[in-house]
């Protein structure tokens, strides 16, 4: 059995999840849950205990810790700690996860150039009024913002990862009508939307993209594609979320099982018991990063 | 059903900080409530570096807080994106994009970059052209619309319209072919000549507190980036073919590359009150914080979706496998929740909350669900009232707060 440290903000109520009586543990779970995948052990989920990160930045300053904060303002919170408790921060690197994927893939000689969000609402109005292309749906508007905003959301749950794309679609049929169609169509045209972009688009399609293809690259390389990007870096952590989007987490995921790092999650308070509940779940997926898609 | 959805509902711990709780009757007296108060801590001696103000949404705060601020002579300083296109020197590169681009051209357009101060480079005191000159001269042109080339030959061949409206026909017309290089230089050299003179101008007609100075100059900066990602884009545009070679195509690119790509978040004036959005607030730790529009419907607020409810629900509950979906805390009020408690935890000695109970129509604005978990000393009117006069007297929960701080250093 492998703990997991769940971490409060308050000392007194430091909890241990230990995952092999999850559903003991973890009260609102339903009993007919099938039992949860084991968390790597070298994570460790955090839940509105911030001073642990300055507290590794200053209790094991020889040690690299790359920060990932996908609010950029955070990191200079972060600095703003460090310099007023004169903590040493070259033990910290920053960053965002789609930087950490355009280090890998340039580490390892891959292309990173991405089409934005401009690029691709251009490319959406091009596709809706080329005929051989159809993406019509009476679940959301058929404009490009909107097919757009369908995209991300779903790309945000799914990652566009086979398993999720397959789950999603077995739920959404087995809702009532008329439910079901909408959330069928809403689901086939988010993925009819980043095919379509991909058939058009010579570069990736978004950041989010560079994010799963580093850690499709990573995991086929066995970690080296990330020792070579990093090979300073001794403990990953993921800081001041909210929520994680499938791609974050599949990075994540690729990096503990092909890299002997520790790695940490820290989470929010006010949603961090619901999401530290979750993340065995959202780790129980094979090869992370993958897409529905050829090539 | 509702079990996860819940679990994002728990009551969050208090933070052991003591918090205030300021009401005022519109957004603009709580906008003027949130200054007096930084004021007045001022006076007390608290140095601004330990205040910040936090809201959730600029949008709706930026234009009150600044307004009260000239009348509270504390200056905010907007950790937020500069809305470029609503500036003087985005227009003036717009408009001189739609002169050089429009078939024909009615008089207004013609002049509408001297009204946004056009000026030419490395030129003299003269510039720019005063708006009543520009009136003047607007007066005494045909009202008909006519192609630029015919414009400039009109203003040339009558030198009594005057010699800057000759320099600037002169100027327009040697202007290139719009290709992205000369895109680029063009507007730069529009921009800087803005730069050195237009912005004279704001700062002449500007308020003490230098508010417009200062939006105009971070406009300046961010302009300039924006026309170096116009020559990129633009030259992309042309070698895919999907767009043709002329100054309304780069205009129009400009324009959706401003409001598609947000600027870099600004910035740090030593002497200005920062005003967060409160989704940047995690970690930090300030003495006092003043958390702003706890009002019902604003704070918490859902973003929208395009995912049935229904769906929605089940991605958060995560049954079985689909527990291996990603939940967005955005379909739900956590994230706003999430950003509440960082904005309490920021405050180190007190936290002092703001809110309105009117809309500008009158309607009713109920308190904020974020503020019934937290003990709060409720300002009287009555101290609201002497906190925004001239007495600027701090309430006695806020007082309390300094107290506890001085108590805490010995």
């Amino acid at each position: 059995m492998i703990a997991l440290t769940v971490r409060d903000g308050d000392s007194v109520r430091n909890e241990l999840v230990h995952l092999g009586h999850a559903s003991a543990t973890v009260d609102d779970v339903p009993m007919d849950q099938p039992p949860q995948t084991e968390l790597p052990k070298n994570l460790t989920l955090h839940v509105g205990n911030d001073d642990a990160l300055l507290e590794r930045a200053d209790s094991s300053p020889q040690l690299t810790e790359l920060v990932l904060a996908p609010v950029k303002l955070h990191r200079r919170n972060i600095q703003r700690r460090l310099r007023e408790s004169q903590t040493p921060k070259d033990g910290l690197q920053f960053a965002d996860p789609p930087e950490v994927g355009k280090r890998v893939l340039d580490a390892a000689d891959l292309p990173t150039r991405t089409t934005d969000r401009i690029d691709r609402l251009s490319m959406i109005r091009s596709v809706l009024s080329d005929e051989d292309v159809s993406i019509t749906t009476s679940a959301v508007r058929s404009d490009p913002q909107t097919l757009e905003q369908t995209r991300t959301e779903l790309e945000a749950v799914t990652g566009f990862h086979p398993e999720r794309v397959e789950i999603l679609e077995g739920f959404a049929s087995s809702l009532p009508a008329p439910i079901d169609a909408d959330a069928t169509e809403i689901l086939s045209a988010a993925t009819d939307v980043e095919r379509a972009l991909r058939k058009r688009a010579s570069k990736s399609i978004s950041d989010v993209e560079i994010v799963r293809r580093a850690a499709r690259e990573i995991l086929a390389t066995n970690g080296r594609a990330w020792q070579e990007a990093f090979p300073e870096v001794d403990s990953v952590s993921l800081v001041g979320v909210s929520s994680i989007p499938a791609a974050h987490i599949d990075l994540l995921h690729a990096v503990l099982n092909s890299v002997s790092v520790s790695a940490h999650i820290h989470f929010r308070r006010g949603t961090g018991s619901y999401l530290s509940r979750r993340v065995p779940q959202l780790l129980d997926v094979a090869e992370p990063g993958a897409v529905v898609f050829e090539s | 059903m509702m079990c996860n959805r819940l679990a994002l509902a728990e009551p969050l711990d208090d933070a052991d900080v003591p918090a205030a709780e300021i009401v005022a009757s519109t957004r603009r007296n709580e906008a003027r409530t949130v200054k007096a108060t930084v004021s007045s801590l001022r006076n007390c001696g608290i140095p601004v570096r330990d205040i910040a103000v936090v809201v959730r949404d600029l949008d709706t705060y930026e234009e009150p807080l600044y307004r009260a601020a000239i009348q509270y002579g504390v200056t905010p300083v907007v950790w937020t994106q500069l809305r470029v296109t609503r500036t003087r020197p985005f227009a003036l590169v717009e408009s001189v994009c739609e002169v050089l681009g429009s078939e024909e051209l009615p008089p207004a357009m013609l002049l509408r970059p001297l009204e946004h101060r056009w000026s030419p480079r490395s030129s003299t005191s003269s510039w720019p052209v005063e708006p009543e000159a520009v009136q003047e001269s607007l007066q005494a042109l045909p009202d008909e619309a006519q192609t630029l080339s015919e414009w400039i030959e009109e203003l040339e061949a009558n030198a009594e319209i005057g010699e800057r409206l000759v320099t600037y026909a002169e100027w327009l017309g040697d202007c290139p072919e719009p290709t992205p290089e000369a895109t680029t230089d063009v507007l730069t050299g529009v921009v800087e000549a803005y730069e050195e003179l237009g912005l004279t101008v704001t700062k002449e007609n500007d308020s003490p507190s230098l508010v417009d100075t200062e939006r105009d100059a971070r406009a300046v900066v961010r302009v300039k980036t924006l026309i170096q990602q116009l020559r990129h884009k633009y030259a992309d545009r042309l070698d895919e073919g999907t767009v043709d070679r002329s100054w309304s195509s780069a205009a129009e690119l400009n324009q959706l590359i401003a409001t598609q790509r947000p600027g870099r978040r600004e910035h740090s004036n030593a002497r200005a009150v920062d005003v967060f959005e409160a989704s940047d607030v995690w970690l930090l730790d300030i003495p006092y914080v003043i958390a702003v529009g706890l009002v019902d419907g604003e704070w918490p607020q859902q973003t929208g979706s395009v995912v049935p409810p229904e769906l929605q629900e089940a991605i958060l509950r995560g049954d079985g496998r689909v527990g291996a979906l990603a939940p967005r805390s955005a379909w739900t009020t956590g994230r706003d929740r999430d950003q509440f408690d960082d904005t309490h935890r920021a405050a180190r000695d007190g936290l002092i909350v703001t809110r309105h109970t009117e809309s500008p129509s009158g309607e009713e604005r109920r308190p904020s669900p974020l503020l019934e978990h937290l003990d709060t000393d409720v300002v009287s009117a009555e101290e609201r009232r002497r906190l925004v006069s001239t007495d600027r007297k701090l309430p006695d929960a806020v007082v309390a707060m300094l107290d506890a701080e001085v108590a805490d250093g010995e």
